[in-house]
């Protein structure tokens, strides 16, 4: 059953076999399991559940209430730059695109090399990607839906010399409607929520949202449970307490968030927590052609390529809505009024990029993660000399001018000679505007305790009855869009917990 | 904080905010929708509202920011909303193009908190000739939906 705000502003006290906190990528596939195995089931999310009828297009309206921070939270450390999750049922993958890579064979054994993770070399986890891909309806883009947007992006990075390909997709029935970053009204994306947790629901499992989790218990080195708060997703008013007692506790609230339960509840693993963090670094390139795209029509990630001298280096084509999109990109009053009709001409081609970055998660004040990350210029300048190949290539292909963001480049590029300076060692990390949606690695995975927090199972090392299920477990960045990822890991140590074949088909 | 302080608080920012929209969405000859039209001020006091708690404190400290900062940094001439509404947009300009980084930081948040609300409204989304080609039943943005030559249409969400 899902439990929703007015039937539970008096709180609640219960027990349970297993808890879970975050109903995200990696939480909802763990409840599914447990619900599955028997195990009597608490999910908790901090978010509410959301319908179709609750969908906006109204990008800072949807933001304000469905994510965290209200979409505006930053990363501190190099620069200031926007990071993103969903505060919502189902987690980011409500309000993501919905792109599903397998990890690349070598990141796959670089972690299990260097943190001496042998165990993902193994068929288990081949297993659990397959189980999650089938039960996704994960498949490449059919043209059919790719709009303008996607074949001009297809030709801009054929142009440049890169193979690109439809991308695969956590999809059934998608309209190209474009709207992912804001839910999908249509039904159509297979978020956690709708591929998940019914099944959860249907197993047993109770789900409580607004549900938002303070801190673990422990008994000694043992988790008991885990206590906080419901909360008004609107005025974020605490309303009353609740407490969930359970002889295993499942952390899947994502990469800045797993930190700082951890750290409230006094497990640190010897400052670990929290001590690393990374994320992929990403730019782009927006290209005003010189006719009409249209570019909110079309699927909103539908085509890559990966990069061939770059080892873990994509490019992707994307849409938002224009209110996000637009927030940098150019001047202010009449310079601002003059550029409006561009946006019926303009394509977005990000650049995503496994930098070689450094980062921790602490605690702000007021008790939400505070992440800081730091990016070497060398690494900016790997990312801003692919970025070249893109610029060029539509300016070839008859785009009027391309804007980058880059502080040091002129802010409309019209020329090759003019996007030369992007090759330019005078620019600075912090000079580009830059997000990073692909966060992990704050309470790190590895073989080792001494160098980890979690061990191959999830485990986390020197308790008892706590593992973390999310992203925040990545050993390293997974070159690739990272929820594929996430599940498969939560698939396979959540049937380990419950005794489930890991080797089961789809 | 006794009234009377967070009074002259409020005054500041909304202040601030008000000589903002004013500065940066002056009437358009070429008309494209302005601060007025798109109802600027108030929407973004509503939106500041929804935010949460830490939000609800940020923005208003940057409209307060802007108000007065200038004041600080060059006396003589006053603060932001006594400038003229072309010399204010001259001068979130020359912080967003300046070498100070604190300065770009604060003018690149105002211009983006101010061009997120103002590019979510619908008279703006037609004159940018946005469109979709499936309805949202109960969406408030009033989005235009009509045929995509790249796309076929779809009435409407489920
Ligand atoms: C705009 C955007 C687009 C993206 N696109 C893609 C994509 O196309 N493909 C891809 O692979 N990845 C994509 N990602 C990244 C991907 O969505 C995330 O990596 C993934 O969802 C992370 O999974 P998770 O389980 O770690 O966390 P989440 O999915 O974020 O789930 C964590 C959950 O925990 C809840 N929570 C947090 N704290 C508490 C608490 N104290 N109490 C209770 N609940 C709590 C949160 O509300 C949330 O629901 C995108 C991300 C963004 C922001
Ligand atoms: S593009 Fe539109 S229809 Fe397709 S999954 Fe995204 S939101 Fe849903």
């Amino acid at each position: 059953m899902i439990h929703h705000l007015d039937s539970l502003r008096q709180g609640f006290e219960v027990d349970a076999d297993v808890v879970i906190i975050g109903s995200g990528a990696g939480g909802a596939v763990a409840a599914t399991n447990f619900a599955a195995a028997g195990l009597r089931t608490v999910l908790l999310e901090a978010g509410p559940q959301i319908s179709a009828k609750d969908m906006t297009r109204d990008g800072p309206a949807f933001m304000a209430r469905h994510y965290w921070e209200g979409g505006l939270r930053l990363l501190r450390g190099t620069g200031a730059w926007p990071t993103m999750s969903g505060r919502i049922l189902g987690g980011s993958t409500v309000i993501n695109s919905a792109i599903m890579f397998p990890l690349p064979d070598w990141v796959r054994e670089d972690w299990a090399a260097a943190d001496g993770l042998d165990a993902l070399r193994g068929p288990e986890l081949d297993a659990a990607y397959k189980r999650v891909f089938a039960r996704t309806h994960t498949a490449p883009t059919p043209e059919s839906v790719f709009g303008r947007r996607n074949v001009l992006t297809r030709e801009i990075l054929d142009h440049a010399g890169l193979k690109g390909a439809p991308l695969p997709r956590a999809v059934k029935g998608c309209e190209g409607t474009g709207d992912c970053l804001t839910g999908c009204a249509v039904g159509a994306k297979q978020s956690v929520d709708r591929s998940y947790l019914p099944g959860a629901v249907q197993d047993g499992a109770e789900v409580y949202t607004c549900a938002v989790v303070h801190k673990i218990l422990m008994d000694g080195t043992r988790a008991v449970g885990v206590e906080g708060h419901i909360v008004d997703p609107d005025g974020h008013a605490k309303l009353a307490r609740f407490t969930v007692r359970a002889p295993r506790v499942i952390v899947s609230a994502g990469t800045l968030h797993t930190p700082v339960i951890l750290k409230r509840s006094g497990v640190t693993a010897g400052g670990r927590v929290g001590g690393t963090f990374l994320a992929h670094i990403s730019s782009f390139a927006m290209g005003v052609m010189n006719h009409t795209v249209d570019p909110w029509i079309g699927a909103t990630q539908g085509y890559g390529a990966f990069s061939d001298r770059v080892r873990g280096l994509k490019f992707e084509s994307l849409w938002a809505p224009s209110a996000l999109i637009g927030g940098q990109w150019g001047g202010v009053g009449p310079d601002m009024y003059e550029m409006l009709p561009d946006f019926k001409r303009a394509l977005m081609i990000p650049i995503v990029y496994r930098a070689k970055v450094t980062g921790k998660v602490g605690i702000r004040l007021d008790g939400m993660p505070d992440a800081q990350l730091w990016v070497p210029n060398e690494e900016m300048w790997v990312v801003l000399s692919e970025l070249k190949r893109v610029v060029d290539s539509m300016l070839d292909l008859g785009a009027e001018y391309v804007y980058t963001g880059v502080r040091g480049v002129p802010p409309k590029i019209r020329t090759k000679e003019q996007a030369m300076s992007l090759l330019s060692h005078d620019i600075q990390a912090r000079d580009v505007t830059m997000t990073a949606n692909h966060t992990f690695g704050s309470c790190r995975m590895s073989g080792r305790a001494d160098r980890g927090v979690v061990d191959v199972n999830g485990k986390v090392y020197g308790t008892e009855g706590l593992w973390l299920m999310d992203a925040s477990v990545f050993p390293s960045p997974s070159a690739v869009n990272p929820q594929a990822t996430i599940m498969a890991l939560a698939d396979m140590n959540s049937r380990r917990i419950a005794d489930l074949d890991l080797l089961a088909t789809a | 904080m006794p009234w009377p302080f967070s009074i002259w608080i409020e005054n500041v920012w909304h202040t601030g905010l008000r000589a903002a929209v004013e500065g940066l969405y002056p009437p358009d000859p070429g008309g494209a929708p302005d601060g007025v039209t798109t109802d600027l001020v108030a929407r973004h006091l509503a939106y500041i509202r929804s935010l949460p708690p830490s939000h609800r404190f940020l923005l208003p400290l940057l409209f307060f920011g802007i108000e007065l900062l200038p004041l600080a940094l060059a006396p003589w001439s006053g603060r932001f909303s006594r400038r003229t509404p072309q010399a204010r947009a001259a001068l979130i300009t020359s912080w967003r193009e300046g070498r100070i980084f604190a300065l770009r930081g604060l003018g690149d948040a105002l211009r983006a908190t101010l061009q997120m609300m103002y590019l979510s409204h619908p008279s703006v989304l037609r004159h940018m000739g946005e469109y979709k080609t499936v309805a949202y039943l109960d969406d408030k943005l009033d989005m235009p939906i009509h045929d995509s030559p790249d796309m076929p249409r779809v009435q409407e969400s489920l």
